[in-house]
């Protein structure tokens, strides 16, 4: 029997060292691609490199390379093909760095380089459109160039009274949503998907609100708990928060502070570098998503003029507001 | 004096529970746990990563780990799965839209050899806002009843009151114990 125990702690002691080790070499690996992406995006902003700057590059790659293969037994597949992909990636990147740098080269035999153009939010679409809202929910869906206001909501007494917290906005296209005054329902939570080319002026949260597929939109918001918004291009956010916004497969995205024009107090949430782009865990600064310059800001007049706009003509003001493709 | 006796013996010494808490963004994971730490839970941002608590719980040690909810965490979770007594799945009971998308992901997570045999426990988060779904309507949309594959059960509670909190972490402590150190707890 004490052999037997004695047996097994050892057995103990050795799977922790192994996983150890393995949890470590994984580490090791990821921060050294970490590192040499860094590096090359450094030089490549710098416009040249000199050879001995790409040559020890080079090394610095076939190390890690080597270090890749070296711990491809001990390693989870599934962190081996990231990091393979990975390599990939920072080979193109060098390579792109070496021809910029060096001079025109003398002959080379050419191979159009076919593009892999996958839409990346292909997975994410195809997975929620299981959980639309059913029809006695309080929606707001299917409009274009439409002026859309709380009188376009569903009578507060044809929803359920539990389902009257949360509002879906979905298919707009070319809009006008002016949300800010919905007192006969008091919203907590607001999903947004598929809207494009709109305006969308959204009432105070109490809870989150979640975006998806939105395309050359203004947002105004103000919200108390959280604010991701995921698969969307060339969107300004107007956004007042306490907690940090997040974005994922999203770009183009600018963030300014929420209007004074739509709000009595006068402290702002403005966001400031405290987004957090999930798509790009790195140290390095989001290119996803920027600032707005504060001369970009819409003015309160702008904002005015949103305001008082009636339904007949949407089309120049939203191509004055909007971002843009 | 079987095998058995002796792997218990092992962890007996240790006396540690690692509790994974996982769900879907915003249903109130990290809320959870820092009430449960006496912490501020006025501005808590979306995780990014992962938090560790530990503390004390009766007699044992729990260590808990709270993974990012967001959509481009959920492949990461995977790598958290080694050696896990206990699974809190936390759920937004306000959540209509994407309880479909909570119960797949659920069911997903429980086909995983690695979280054969832990305990899982549903906390139904935000149960004290207006509109919420009450504990069997979230036991229905989840299909719980399926599972056959663990020991589970579904609380309703809320992070903000702190109201059936303690209770979750007691089954969940209870259950694990019954299942690992059960000769110790007739001693």
């Amino acid at each position: 029997m004490e052999f037997l125990s004695k047996f097994l702690e050892r057995l103990s002691i050795l799977t922790f060292r192994w996983s150890s080790f393995f949890f470590s070499t994984l580490h090791l690996i990821v921060i050294s691609c970490v590192d040499l992406q860094t590096c090359i995006q450094q030089a490549t902003q710098s416009g040249t490199a000199s050879k001995q700057t790409l040559d020890n590059l080079n090394l610095q790659l076939a190390q890690l390379s080597k270090n890749i293969v070296d711990a491809a037994g001990s390693i989870p597949k599934f962190d081996q093909r990231n990091c393979e992909n990975q390599l990939k990636e920072i080979e193109q990147s060098l390579e792109r760095l070496r021809k910029a740098s060096s001079p025109a080269s003398k002959f080379a035999f050419k191979r159009k380089a076919r593009e892999a153009t996958q839409p990346p939010s292909n997975v994410s679409t195809a997975s929620v459109t299981g959980s639309v809202a059913p029809k006695s929910s309080l929606t707001l869906s299917s409009y274009t160039m439409k002026l859309v206001t709380p009188r376009d909501l569903p009578d507060p007494e044809t929803i359920a009274p539990e389902l009257r917290s949360e509002l879906s906005i979905i298919h707009l296209d070319s809009c006008i949503l002016n949300l800010l005054n919905t007192k006969q329902y008091e919203i907590s939570a607001l999903h947004v998907r598929d809207v494009k080319n709109s305006i969308l002026l959204l009432p105070v949260l109490e809870g989150s609100i979640i975006l998806h597929d939105l395309a050359n939109c203004v947002v105004v918001v103000s919200c108390h708990q959280q604010f991701r918004m995921h698969s969307s291009q060339n969107i300004d956010v107007y956004l007042s928060i306490q907690s940090n916004p997040i974005i994922e497969h999203c770009s183009g995205i600018r963030f300014g502070p929420y209007p004074s024009a739509f709000t009595l107090e006068n402290d702002q949430h403005v966001p400031g570098p405290a987004v957090q782009d999930f798509s790009h865990i790195k140290s390095t600064p989001s290119p996803h998503w920027c600032m707005l310059a504060e001369g970009a800001w819409k003015s309160s007049e702008d904002w005015q003029s949103i305001l008082t706009l009636d339904a007949i003509d949407l089309e120049p003001v939203l191509q004055q507001a909007l971002p843009g493709m | 004096m079987g095998l058995l006796t002796i792997i218990r013996k092992n962890r007996m010494k240790e006396r540690e529970m690692r509790i994974l808490f996982l769900g879907l963004d915003n249903a109130g994971k990290t809320t959870i746990l820092k009430k449960l730490n006496g912490e501020d839970i006025v501005n808590i941002s979306p995780t990014l990563g992962f938090n560790i608590k530990t503390f004390m719980h009766g007699k044992y040690t729990l260590n808990i780990w709270d993974v990012g909810g967001q959509r481009t965490l959920r492949p990461y979770w995977r790598n958290y799965f080694e050696q896990t007594d206990a699974l809190v799945w936390v759920v937004d009971s306000g959540d209509r839209m994407r309880m479909a998308d909570c119960r797949d992901e659920l069911h997903n997570l429980l086909l995983e050899d690695r979280l054969a045999g832990a305990s899982l426990l549903v906390f139904a988060n935000k149960w004290d806002l207006q509109g919420s779904m009450n504990d069997s309507q979230i036991r229905d949309a989840l299909d719980l009843r399926s599972i056959k594959s663990h020991h589970w059960k579904i609380l309703s509670c809320s992070a903000v009151t702190g109201e059936n909190l303690i209770n979750g972490l007691d089954w969940v402590v209870d259950d694990v114990a019954k299942r690992l150190y059960y000769s110790s707890t007739i001693s």
